[in-house]
């Protein structure tokens, strides 16, 4: 049975629109024109236990609602939602002592006092023992490396040290199922990395279930085999990370190293090229035709290596956002 | 013991913010000397008003400085404007423990400094102006007191959550936090002793929960009451902490529903 089921979620939220300038603020004063917007609409998917899922999409496509309503935060407006067996709206004692919720951007460490006390206060919060406590706490802080600094006021650390502390405090009840939410925002490229680390080898050592958004793509590839994809609260893929070229990229690309000199002129009619600097080039060409196009090649010039690839990753996603490819 | 563990680690965070709670313990206590000479001046001369002389007045005034610190909790603004407003609320709803009493493990420390504040103030101001508090409660009294205290601080404690809990519907509350302090104000007997007030508002206010949050417990201390009166005194306060109680789950309830952790 999957640890997290989610079936035919929709979250919708009401608002209202204001027209610009006094004007406008003092009809809204009298009459408000409402709309509802769906944050997230019927998505369905199931996840195992110990799996790292990518949860990818641009801004406002839903993802922080979908967190929310997976950890019990907000109610959702109609569909199921099973998370360890629970339902997560009850936010029942049981339930929350197993699970976490990470959001990159918001701090709820104690500000003034040094970490250790935020973290004491979560052990007496989730009903840690001591021993689970010491062992718990020495091997996060190793992980994370912040032996050093659990005893500093937290206003005195840098963001990713602050970071670092604020996961410790999310996981000192080591929860079986993590939800991540831009854990790497604001993050130097060193920083990050170690985050990355961190993630994967509590995912591996506990077999805990991780669900992480992210911005940066570089987390998801570097994290996760499978990904979710949503846009404007639709989801629109969920597989395997490697397999999103296949489904929308209508392009590959063939890498060639020449033997004897040619220029650029002589391969612009087999596609876009990308790069030429004798003896290397890459080509864009279209999926279809990529077998013909490399047969030419090896017909017709002088090859000494010859490769064809999927395109890059984040540029694939990034059409998808842009060009509606759904 | 989880429960008092989780609130000596609060207790450990206020040292932190001694300074600023001794600046917001300084505003209620400027308001009870401003009274006390405004009374000075009022009496000239005369022994008695309605029963209460100048000593029992000062009295009166010195205690409300320290019942205004301790029993006055101002915990709405934080629940409104950070909790709801701003979806600080997602962080406490995540932890396996009730908002309640974390926010009541957040705000009692604070009260308490407050009112340690003023006792020592009440003390020195005794020894310097006169003999004006003198402690005559008989052992039952003191227990009965004590009691009363307790429960003004749940009353009043819950009454604010449940204010701040309107946020949930108002984008900004606090034009009604502020309209229902003024009424707290009056009718709780913090500008003066309701005995004084005209016999129409008197009766008005003793059907208001405000009464027993502030007047009463200082009343009490003063000695103004038989056994029987404060036993009924301590059953009026249960009915009210019941009321305020329900209204609160009410609100609860229903506005968590409508949370959308915004911001969060």
């Amino acid at each position: 049975m999957s640890i997290i089921q989610v079936e035919n979620l929709s979250k919708s939220f009401k608002s209202y629109k204001k027209a610009p300038g006094l004007i406008g603020s003092f009809k809204s004063f009298f009459k408000r024109k409402y709309y509802e917007k769906k944050a997230v609409n019927n998505i369905s998917f199931n996840i195992e236990e110990g799996e790292l899922i990518g949860f990818i999409g641009p801004n406002g496509a839903g993802k922080t609602t979908t967190l929310k309503c997976l950890s019990g935060l907000i109610y959702p407006t109609s569909g199921k939602v099973s998370v360890l067996g629970y339902n997560p709206f009850e936010r029942k004692s049981d339930f929350l002592k197993q699970i976490s919720l990470v959001m990159g951007q918001k701090n709820q460490l104690w500000w003034d006092l040094p970490p250790m006390e935020t973290f004491l206060l979560n052990k007496e919060i989730y009903g840690v023992n001591n021993k689970d406590f010491e062992d718990n706490l020495e091997e996060l802080a190793e992980l994370m490396e912040v032996k050093d600094v659990l005893n500093v006021q937290v206003r005195k650390l840098s963001l990713g040290q602050r970071m670092k502390c604020e996961l410790i405090s999310q996981m000192i009840h080591k929860p079986k199922v993590l939800f991540l939410d831009e854990p790497t925002i604001g993050l130097d490229v060193v920083m990050q990395q170690r985050l990355r680390k961190f993630i994967r080898t509590y995912n591996q050592r506990y077999h805990a279930t991780i669900i992480l958004t992210s911005h940066y793509m570089e987390d998801v590839e570097a994290l996760c085999k499978r990904v979710i994809i949503i846009d404007y609260g639709k989801k629109i893929y969920d597989g395997e990370l490697t397999t999103i070229a296949q489904k929308f990229s209508q392009h590959k690309i063939i890498t060639i190293v020449f033997n004897k000199q040619i220029v650029r002129k002589d391969i612009e009619n087999l596609g876009v090229v990308k790069f030429f600097d004798f003896p290397k080039a890459a080509i864009l060409v279209k999926r279809e035709e990529a077998n013909k196009i490399l047969s030419q090649i090896l017909n017709e010039f002088p090859v000494a290596d010859i490769n064809i690839q999927e395109q890059d990753i984040q540029k694939i996603i990034r059409e998808i956002f842009t060009s509606g490819i759904i | 013991m989880r429960a008092l563990r989780i609130f000596l680690l609060h207790c450990q965070r206020i040292f932190e913010y001694r300074l600023k709670s001794f600046i917001w313990f300084l505003a209620p206590l400027m308001n009870s000397i401003f009274l006390i000479v405004f009374w000075r001046a009022a009496l000239n001369g005369k022994s008695t008003v309605t029963g209460w002389t100048m000593s029992d007045m000062t009295a009166y005034y010195l205690l409300l400085a320290v019942a205004s610190t301790f029993l006055n909790s101002h915990v709405e603004d934080g629940v409104a404007d950070e909790d709801i407003r701003q979806g600080d609320l997602a962080r406490f709803l995540l932890k396996p423990i009730s908002y309640y009493w974390i926010k009541f493990c957040e705000e009692t420390p604070y009260r308490l400094l407050q009112c340690v504040y003023g006792i020592i103030f009440v003390l020195i101001s005794t020894l310097v102006w006169g003999n004006f508090l003198k402690f005559s409660l008989s052992i039952e009294n003191t227990i009965l007191f004590i009691m009363i205290v307790v429960l003004a601080y749940f009353i009043s404690f819950t009454y604010k959550l449940s204010l701040g809990l309107t946020a949930f519907w108002f984008k900004d509350a606090k034009g009604l936090h502020s309209a229902l302090d003024v009424v707290a104000l009056i009718f709780g007997g913090a500008i003066l002793p309701i005995q004084l007030f005209p016999d129409y508002l008197q009766k008005i206010a003793y059907l208001t929960p405000f009464p027993y949050i502030i007047y009463y417990p200082i009343t009490a201390f003063q000695n103004k009451y038989s056994i029987n009166i404060l036993f009924q005194i301590i059953g009026f306060q249960f009915f009210w902490l019941s009321i305020m109680l329900i209204f609160n789950r009410v609100l609860w309830n229903k506005g968590i529903k409508i949370f959308t952790a915004a911001g969060r």
